[in-house]
């Protein structure tokens, strides 16, 4: 998956480049309009990750030219206005997804997994890890063969966890993930424990081994090494 | 009462207070004058008897009604200067007395003595008062009808551009940019009151936008930093071979960013609903709002082991922004799911006058209107920032909805009448 993080925040970028340059992703940065659109329209790109805000130009801009010289490329809005004027106009002029500042970088890696798949496979393909198979477009999990069934946020989550596989996800990141906003309600994460727990037996039930690494004071990791 | 209508009525009293001294001064005078003049007559009258008798006229034949001449003996004489007093006497016709004003006189007029006395009529005291009270009232009147007409017609024209600022001050509006000049007016009062006014007004203005854009700006200027700091962390918990207490001090900085961001998000809507930026009114459908909120919260609220009911009549429509409904309706939400206790219950009721939103939970530890104030939790030590119930004061107050919250037996009852 290769990727241009637009982003006139360079602690910001490095950030994002740091985080999600593993495996096959290639992070590629630019940090103003101008830069942009010279790596806009010498290369091309499965997703542009841009920030609204730039110092020699609008992000939108950025975004109607984008569509222009590669439509195919999806593109994720990130932007510190929450404004929903802005959100709406990013989705209406191409934008594939619009995520908040501050956010989590296992979501923004959740968010881009899912739009480099609707792109490339239009969702169709499936999501394969150790005995887990997923079907994303009808929703459905199999366990070597055997459907799995789990309620709407078990999936959720189990697809949050192997979209951020080896990686450490905390409660914190768990609970923005599956409740958004509403997630300071939870008092505690224990809520988060409880999904995790059910999650947990319905897999090893069916047969499959514990995936779900507890790193004990700071979350879960998604693994099949140590099993 | 305008301010003409005050003035002309504290008008009217002083120049009662000036038209009663005035009548009791007038009285004096007409008075004193009236003596004056009557003490002439009697002398006049004197006069004319001495030189009678000086020409040898008898006495019986200057008697009348109002003189009397008696001759004395000679050893009576003992002043002769006059002395004047006042006395009743009997009317001539009507059967009643009357003031006389008197001069007695001893004189001696060719060697023989008489003892004279003159009277005249005085002005009654009863009339003279009638009079000047008759006066004055009819001035008092006059004066009164002139005032009273003079501002009506005042009030008209020359209030009129007093009128016209109070029209735009009223209209005025800190949201919108555009300006209307006040109306040209040549009395200096209202001049300086016009500028005076424009400036404000456009002073108003500027700290609006000034306002709005910091308000704009705060919120990028706090989320990007809060982003790195964030992402930075995200990065360090990947890392391998981390201690306890470090994995400890990650966490702890995580979620105080996690709740700075809360409420510095939390507080930019404030200010938002408070600028009303956010608030074109909108035909919204609250029962679809409502049942999508119900939805939202009812995974949250069977973790808590929380039982929901609702009675939501469809399709009843407010004016509101549908942002905004939505987080009314959410924050009422959250608010029951958070300060409920365990396998207690939730009640969602909406008509097409009212939302309640009724939970069960502990009774609150300051009085129920004050949960309405920034930064006030009930429950200790919650995750709660305290700024739910303020969002949604400030909804409803920016729609002139009524919120009340009620806590009976062990309910709490928070009711928004639209």
């Amino acid at each position: 998956m290769k990727l241009l993080i637009v982003e006139d925040e360079l602690e910001l970028l490095t950030n994002i480049e740091t985080y999600l340059t593993r495996g096959d992703v290639v992070c590629e940065t630019a940090s103003s309009f101008a830069s942009a659109r010279d790596k806009l329209t010498g290369f091309s790109y499965d997703i542009v990750v841009l920030d609204l805000m730039l110092p020699d130009g609008d992000g939108f801009s950025v975004l109607r030219l984008l569509k222009e010289v590669q439509p195919e490329t999806g593109v994720l809005i990130i932007s510190a206005k929450n404004a929903l004027d802005d959100k709406i106009k990013g989705l209406e002029l191409g934008a594939d997804d619009y995520l908040t500042k501050p956010f989590h970088l296992p979501e923004l890696n959740a968010r881009l997994k899912a739009i480099y798949r609707r792109r490339k496979f239009q969702g169709r393909d499936l999501i394969e890890f150790g005995d887990i198979v997923i079907q994303p477009d009808t929703h459905d999990v199999f366990i070597v063969d055997e459907e799995l069934p789990l309620t709407v946020k078990e999936y959720e989550l189990l697809l949050f966890f192997v979209a951020n596989k080896g990686r450490v996800l905390t409660k914190q990141t768990i609970a923005e993930h599956l409740w958004g906003d509403n997630v300071d309600l939870l008092d505690s994460f224990d809520f988060v424990y409880q999904h995790i727990k059910n999650l947990r037996k319905k897999i090893t039930e069916a047969g499959a081994p514990d995936y779900i690494q507890t790193i004990y004071g700071l979350g879960y990791k998604f693994t099949d090494r140590g099993v | 009462m305008r301010l003409l209508t005050k003035t002309t009525i504290l008008y009217l009293l002083l120049s009662l207070i000036v038209f009663s001294v005035g009548g009791v001064v007038a009285l004096r005078f007409i008075r004193s004058e009236v003596e004056k003049e009557t003490d002439y007559a009697l002398r006049d009258n004197y006069r004319d008897a001495r030189r009678a008798i000086e020409s040898g006229v008898p006495i019986e034949a200057l008697n009348t009604r109002k003189v009397r001449i008696d001759s004395v003996p000679m050893s009576e004489v003992s002043d002769t200067s006059g002395r004047f007093s006042d006395t009743l006497g009997p009317h001539p016709f009507l059967d009643e007395m009357e003031p006389y004003r008197k001069l007695s006189v001893t004189k001696v007029i060719q060697g023989k003595a008489y003892h004279m006395e003159f009277q005249e009529n005085f002005l009654e005291q009863d009339d003279s008062y009638e009079v000047v009270v008759k006066i004055m009232t009819r001035l008092f009147l006059l004066l009164g009808i002139v005032l009273v007409t003079a501002m009506f017609f005042i009030s008209r024209y020359m209030f009129r551009p007093f009128h016209e600022t109070l029209r735009r001050i009223r209209a005025f509006n800190v949201t919108r940019t555009e300006r209307h000049p006040f109306p040209k007016t040549s009395t200096r009062e209202f001049k300086h009151l016009n500028e005076f006014i424009d400036q404000m007004m456009q002073q108003a203005q500027r700290d609006y936008r000034a306002l709005k854009e910091f308000s704009e700006n705060a919120s990028h200027e706090i989320q990007t930093p809060l982003a790195i700091a964030r992402g930075k962390l995200e990065i360090l918990s990947e890392s391998e071979s981390l201690s306890a207490r470090q994995i400890d001090l990650i966490q702890t900085a995580q979620s105080s960013l996690a709740r700075l961001s809360k409420t510095s998000e939390a507080l930019l809507l404030l200010t938002r609903i408070e600028n009303q930026a956010l608030v074109p009114r909108q035909d919204t459908n609250i029962s679809q709002i409502a049942e999508r909120s119900l939805h939202t919260f009812e995974d949250l609220a069977a973790l808590r082991g929380l039982t929901m009911t609702t009675d939501i009549e469809p399709g009843v429509h407010i004016a509101i922004d549908p942002a905004l409904c939505e987080i009314l309706v959410g924050n009422l939400l959250k608010n029951a799911v958070r300060h409920n206790q365990d396998n207690g219950w939730i009640k969602l009721l909406l008509s097409s006058q009212q939302l309640i939103v009724e939970n069960t939970g502990a009774p609150p530890s300051v009085p129920t209107d004050q949960l309405f104030n920034r930064f006030q939790t009930n429950s200790n030590g919650s995750r709660s920032l305290g700024l739910g119930l303020a969002i949604v004061k400030k909804i409803c107050d920016v729609h002139s909805a009524d919120l009340q919250y009620v806590y009976e037996a062990g309910v709490h009852r928070l009711i928004v009448t639209f």
